[in-house]
């Protein structure tokens, strides 16, 4: 079982990124939201500030010139030459002179539409002099002005009123002229607002789509838009509003309010106002911007702030899907070397595999040349070694058969020895080709009724007929599966083992049986012959190897191999007990 | 070791290299007084010249076949197994029986000398006694049991 690779875990898990991102998107939400309300509030303060600041210049800058104005009346109201010129007209003297007097005195003030006209008139108001040639009388309302200038004997600023004579809006400053005797001249400054005071009040110092500077004064119930206004036309002194429209800053204004407030403009249009009374007239100034201008900055703000957020978030995204990216990279790189690794181990291991079945192949090949070797060479010792063997056994009894008469005891005893060595010889070659063939011959596996098997084969050693004190015990024996051929040389040696070791008793008696265990069925042999020492018990089935010498018993060793070989190649193992002349049991075990 | 001279009657033709394997049959088969004659040739070329009646052996043309060959495989020249195909194989040759007598016990030798069709095959015991009752027997069969073939 592959062990868990450890990068792979690492790279983790998208969702837990997922999460990551979404708890940070909340986070910079929850800050962005609260910030955003700071800002809100910072950017209603300034532009509170703002307006009110504009609206302080623009008071300031009103207040200088009316008190320029005002200035302007002194000087000339106090000058010596307009008092000489008053007087002299007064008199009766030539108006044309004291006119081109009084035009080179003040023809510079005309400059620029500073003043639209200058007049010096009587106590009356009638028209003395005037710097441009005008009607012959004053309007109603500046008459009222010239009569206030002469009852409180000073200089008044008149206010905005609308002439007919002039057909249009129209506003003077009159200063008493004191003269050395009589009633006092007047001096006029006919101003037209067009000029200076509109544009004054009008002019808005920074770019805004929505601001403007408004005067106004109070006229009966109504409030009196004084200037011309920004979105509607033709609202000079004009324009009026009952003073029961309360959220209109000009009515808030007149009511008294001051500083910043807010409120429903004349197109009932949410506004900031700054609104101020300036001083020394009956005008309220108010400087005013559309609460959706000031909250436009805002959202603009807002906006900015939200793609500055999103642009963070995704940053911060983007930069956790790369590392992840990374990640997942350095694992399929790792997964991948992984792979090739596996693939060149897999490549080396067919490769191996390869290699160790040409091995295999080989070995095969040399094990089956040796084979083909051996039976050649058991062949050969088959058919040479026999036939010299079966000249020396021949001739040895052609000549005990033919000259046996003439030879001694010891001269057939010497023969017959040379015969017995012979046939010796000769059974020993059958042996050991026997027992070589075992080993390269093919095994049959077929089942075998054991019980037949051997007794035929004992029959075969010592027929019924023969076992005169012999007993032979034939115990049930199970069947099994096997080559019936090769097992029955097993019981043929070890019969013939069991009846050449107890021959010599006098009642020999063989038994035969065998047991079932879990795997396998155990067949035994016993006889009560001679039986063996059993330190020697392993050396049993070593080939030639012998417990009894030639004297004893006769044999040559290989029986019992032959045993060992056949039972072994069968899967089953062979043992034996013994005691010395108390007998001996062989036991071969045959798997089920 | 030949016998003497006549070759017409021949009972037996033993194919056999070995002089003493030869001298043991002969004296088997005599003790049984079961051939009168015998002949022996030690190679498998003078087997086939004397049963083809070549060589040395052409005057043999025209006189009868043994009654049986004794063919011994290991052989020098032609070898047992040759000699056993020739005889099979010649259309008027292939009647006459012929015995493998041999030491190999070997189950090749057997199968093929059987497929190339050998009448009988017996293995050459090493003991002298078992060696005497085979050839006697062998002998007895083919000589006074078997029906030659005419």
């Amino acid at each position: 079982m592959p062990e868990k690779d450890p990068t792979f875990e690492k790279s983790g898990n998208p969702l837990l990124a997922v999460f990551l991102i979404v708890s940070i998107a909340l986070v910079l939400g929850f800050f962005g939201y609260y910030y955003f309300r700071t800002q809100i509030y910072k950017v209603k303060l300034d532009h509170y500030a703002g307006i009110s600041a504009i609206a302080h210049l623009k008071y300031g800058e009103l207040q200088q010139w009316r008190s320029e104005r005002i200035s302007d009346a002194d000087f000339f109201s106090s000058s010596p030459a307009i008092k000489s010129m008053a007087w002299q007209i007064r008199n009766g003297n030539d108006t044309l002179t004291m006119h081109n007097q009084f035009i080179s005195l003040l023809s510079r003030m005309s400059r620029n539409h500073r003043y639209e006209n200058i007049l010096l008139t009587d106590h009356n108001g009638r028209i003395m002099l005037s710097l441009v040639p005008e009607g012959s009388q004053l309007d109603s309302t500046s008459m009222a002005t010239l009569q206030t200038t002469l009852k409180e004997d000073k200089i008044v600023f008149g206010d905005l009123h609308y002439s007919k004579a002039l057909n249009r809006i129209h506003l003077d400053v009159i200063a008493p002229v004191h003269l050395d005797e009589g009633s006092p001249a007047v001096l006029v400054f006919c101003i037209n607002p067009k000029y200076f005071l509109y544009p004054l009040i009008q002019s808005w110092p920074s770019p805004s789509k929505t601001s403007e500077t408004i005067i106004v004064r109070k006229e009966g119930d109504s409030v009196l838009f004084l200037n011309e206004i920004r979105h509607e036309k033709n609202t000079a002194l004009r324009l009026k509003f009952p003073l029961s429209r309360e959220d209109l800053p000009a009515v808030k204004a007149l009511k008294g309010d001051t500083g910043m407030i807010s409120g429903r403009d004349y197109r009932g249009v949410k506004v900031f106002a700054d609104v101020r009374p300036v001083k020394g007239t009956s005008w309220f100034m108010i400087a005013k911007i559309d609460t959706r201008e000031v909250y436009a900055d805002m959202i603009t703000r807002f906006v900015l702030l939200s793609i500055l957020m999103a642009m963070l978030v995704s940053i911060i995204a983007i930069s956790f899907a790369l590392a992840y990216n990374s990640r997942q990279k350095a694992t399929f790189l790792q997964l991948f070397l992984k792979e090739k690794e596996l693939r060149v181990s897999q490549e080396e291991i067919v490769k191996f595999n390869q290699e160790l079945e040409n091995r295999v192949e080989t070995r095969t090949e040399q094990l089956k040349t040796a084979n083909q070797e051996l039976e050649a060479f058991a062949y050969t010792v088959s058919h040479d070694l026999r036939t010299p063997l079966r000249a020396i056994d021949g001739f040895s009894a052609i000549l005990a058969e033919d000259y046996g008469d003439r030879l001694d005891e010891e001269g057939v005893r010497i023969t017959r020895v040379i015969r017995q060595n012979a046939q010796k010889m000769g059974k020993l070659i059958d042996e050991l080709l026997n027992f070589s063939r075992l080993g390269r011959s093919d095994m049959m596996n077929t089942p075998i009724d054991m019980r037949e098997l051997a007794e035929n084969s004992f029959e075969e050693l010592v027929p019924a007929e023969n076992r005169q004190n012999m007993k032979f015990n034939m115990g049930n024996l199970h069947p099994v599966s096997g080559d019936p051929g090769m097992i029955r040389q097993v019981w043929m040696n070890l019969f013939s083992n069991a009846i050449k070791f107890s021959s010599h008793r006098r009642n020999p008696e063989i038994s035969v049986g065998s047991r079932m265990e879990d795997y396998r069925v155990i067949y035994t042999v016993l006889d009560n012959g001679a039986g063996f020492d059993m330190k020697y018990a392993d050396k049993l089935f070593g080939v030639f190897h012998r417990l009894h010498g030639e004297n004893e018993f006769e044999g040559t060793g290989v029986g019992l191999a032959i045993v060992h070989r056949i039972v072994t190649r069968h899967g089953g193992s062979v043992w034996a007990e013994g005691q010395v002349d108390k007998g001996a049991s062989f036991s071969f075990s045959l798997p089920k | 070791m030949k016998t003497s001279g006549r070759y017409d009657a021949v009972d037996i033709l033993i194919v056999e290299d070995n002089p003493q394997d030869a001298e043991l049959t002969i004296r088997a088969l005599r003790k049984q007084n079961l051939a009168n004659q015998i002949f022996v040739v030690e190679d498998g070329e003078e087997a086939l010249d004397f049963i083809f009646s070549k060589g040395q052996y052409e005057d043999r043309n025209g006189l009868k076949l043994p009654k049986v060959v004794f063919l011994d495989l290991k052989l020098p020249k032609v070898s047992g197994l040759e000699v056993l195909k020739a005889i099979k194989e010649d259309k008027n040759m292939k009647k006459l029986p012929v015995v493998v007598v041999t030491s190999s016990g070997e189950d090749p030798d057997i199968k093929t000398a059987y497929e190339l069709g050998a009448n009988g095959y017996v293995v050459k015991p090493v003991e002298f006694d078992a060696f005497y009752n085979s050839m006697t027997q062998t002998g007895m069969y083919w000589l006074m049991v078997n029906e030659s073939p005419r």
